[in-house]
């Protein structure tokens, strides 16, 4: 079945699982603008492309007192891409988590912990694997117009099969990834219906750059393979980087369950050898929560 | 649920009429027209922008008296359906008694930190089987503390004439003795005091006498239910 019909099928599955609103906790639809895919530095290795991802997520919760729950919860997603087919995939993940609120009322804090295994099937060979995240995550509503959050992240990144090497002492398993997060955030409600969120992520552990062969990109990556994805000629560098993260949006709810929501996401990471690159991503979403 | 204050039946002149038969028709207009006995009030909400006020409490006490009894308070009920409170304003009068059911296929925390009610049901589901006593007047805020998007209201009211504005804005009290009143409006999101909003009202002994009552709302920040990008929800 090609890809396109893949997405159309789930859809139409996730379309009329909305209808039922049995087991599911939520479903989303998600337009996302990303100006630099291939994570690149220089101009005509900067790809950029418009996506359109549906997903949806559910499963049990267990409240095992009045304060503590357990859920162990399904994520399914699909993502198509406009021109670079290869990057559409579909994920599917498992995800437990823990969560406890010290105490009653909507304003005490909060503490998650989530634990993940996502299987990722894209129409490119090279990137299908396994990506494991550990998350902790704490929260609190300070005023009724403001939350604050701060979490951690761990994350690792597991490809299927390695591909023949390109530099005989360079290894080409270049989807085996791992790295560590750190983020704030804060949303402001400024009007009822309106609440505004910013965030700031620091990420230091590996990043993937597409590029035509280049110098200074081989003297810093740790893993090399062809990336037919983006053109004939290039190839996937894997680098260890330091990235920052600053995002904004402003999502509106539309009656009480749904949100729609734009967002807008800079991004610039800084390797070895002066390798710095930066990108923005532009989302808009549709929410709806069971 | 009660939109509409009941009153007990006023002393029926008529039926000792009919009883008694035409020794007292001639008694009866002998003597001079006999006292009142009820009229209504038909109460209209509004706020500043001429919007009817859906969900507010309209209460009524007769000035410089007692509020007078009503029926005895019976017991209520605040439902849990679809993760919401059913009905968003509850009114009842004070000692009414409470149940609390959840409708809902998974259990809920419900809980107020309000001085008119200080209480808790610990995780449950399906209807518990003591109803919750409110008997002090004034306003209990509902939470869940599963969901903290849930939020009700009971408006605990020390008078028994009282009802609740539908989506017009509008609702009838009925049956009310004639004389002078105080009328006073209450919604979750009132602007300043209920005290603010007393204006004193005639009741005429019968036929209906209309009263108008424009509010300030503030904004409703309540937890929000709907999902937000990045975040896990409930
Ligand atoms: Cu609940």
């Amino acid at each position: 079945m090609k890809f396109g019909e893949e997405l159309a099928c789930l859809a139409l599955v996730l379309c009329t699982t909305q209808a039922s609103a049995a087991p599911f906790d939520d479903f989303g639809v998600e337009l996302v603008y990303d100006d630099n895919l291939t994570r690149a530095q220089l101009g005509r290795d900067i790809k950029g492309d418009l996506a359109l991802a549906v997903s949806t997520s559910g499963g049990p919760r267990f409240q095992l007192t009045d304060y503590d729950s357990l859920s162990l919860k399904g994520t399914l997603a699909a993502t198509k891409y406009r021109h670079y087919d290869g990057l559409d995939n579909i994920n599917a993940g498992l995800a437990l988590g823990y969560r406890r609120k010290f105490g009653l009322g909507p304003y005490v804090p909060q503490f998650a912990l989530t634990g993940s295994a996502t299987r990722l099937e894209y129409d490119s060979r090279l990137r299908d694997g396994w990506l494991y995240a550990a998350e902790a995550e704490a929260s609190k509503r300070v005023t009724e117009r403001v939350a604050l959050r701060a979490f951690v992240r761990s994350e690792r990144r597991e490809s299927d099969d390695v591909p023949a090497r390109v530099v005989p002492f360079i290894r080409a398993n270049v989807f085996d990834l791992s790295s560590r997060s750190a983020g704030i955030g804060a949303d402001f409600a400024y009007d009822p219906r309106y609440l505004v969120s910013l965030g700031y992520t620091w990420h230091r552990g590996d990043i993937v750059s597409t590029t035509q062969r280049n110098l200074p990109i081989f003297l810093a990556s740790s893993a090399i393979a062809p990336d037919p994805v983006f053109g004939d000629n290039t190839y996937a560098y894997t680098m260890p980087a330091r990235t920052r993260v600053f995002s904004i949006g402003v999502s509106r709810e539309v009656g009480r369950q749904a949100s729609v929501s734009l967002g807008y996401e800079y991004r610039d990471s800084r390797a070895d050898g002066g390798i710095a690159y930066s990108g923005n991503l532009f989302r808009a979403t549709y929410l709806y929560g069971f | 649920m009660k939109t509409r204050a009941r009153l007990p039946a006023a002393p029926r002149v008529g039926r000792a009429k009919a009883a008694i038969g035409g020794l007292l028709a001639l008694l009866v207009l002998a003597l001079p027209a006999a006292p009142a006995v009820a009229g209504d009030i038909r109460a209209t909400v509004r706020d500043r922008d001429g919007k009817p006020v859906a969900d507010a409490v309209v209460v009524v006490v007769p000035s410089g008296g007692a509020a007078g009894a009503g029926t005895p308070p019976g017991v209520a009920e605040e439902d849990q359906r679809n993760k919401e409170f059913v009905p968003y304003v509850l009114p009842v009068q004070a000692g009414t008694r409470v149940l609390f059911p959840n409708n809902d296929n998974i259990r809920h925390h419900v809980y107020s930190f309000s001085p008119a009610k200080t209480f808790e049901l610990p995780l449950y589901s399906g209807t518990p089987t003591s109803p919750v006593l409110f008997d002090k007047p004034g306003v209990v805020i509902l939470g869940c503390n599963i969901h903290d998007w849930m939020v009700g209201y009971i408006y605990v009211s020390e008078s028994p004439h009282f009802a609740k504005t539908g989506a017009d804005g509008k609702v009838t009290l009925g049956g009310l003795p004639g004389g002078d009143y105080t009328l006073r409006v209450w919604h979750p999101r009132l602007e300043g005091s209920e005290q603010a909003t007393a204006q004193p009202l005639a009741v005429p002994s019968t036929g209906a006498v209309d009263a108008a009552t424009t509010i300030g709302l503030t904004p409703d920040f309540r937890a929000r239910r709907a999902p937000t990008p990045g975040r896990g929800g409930y």
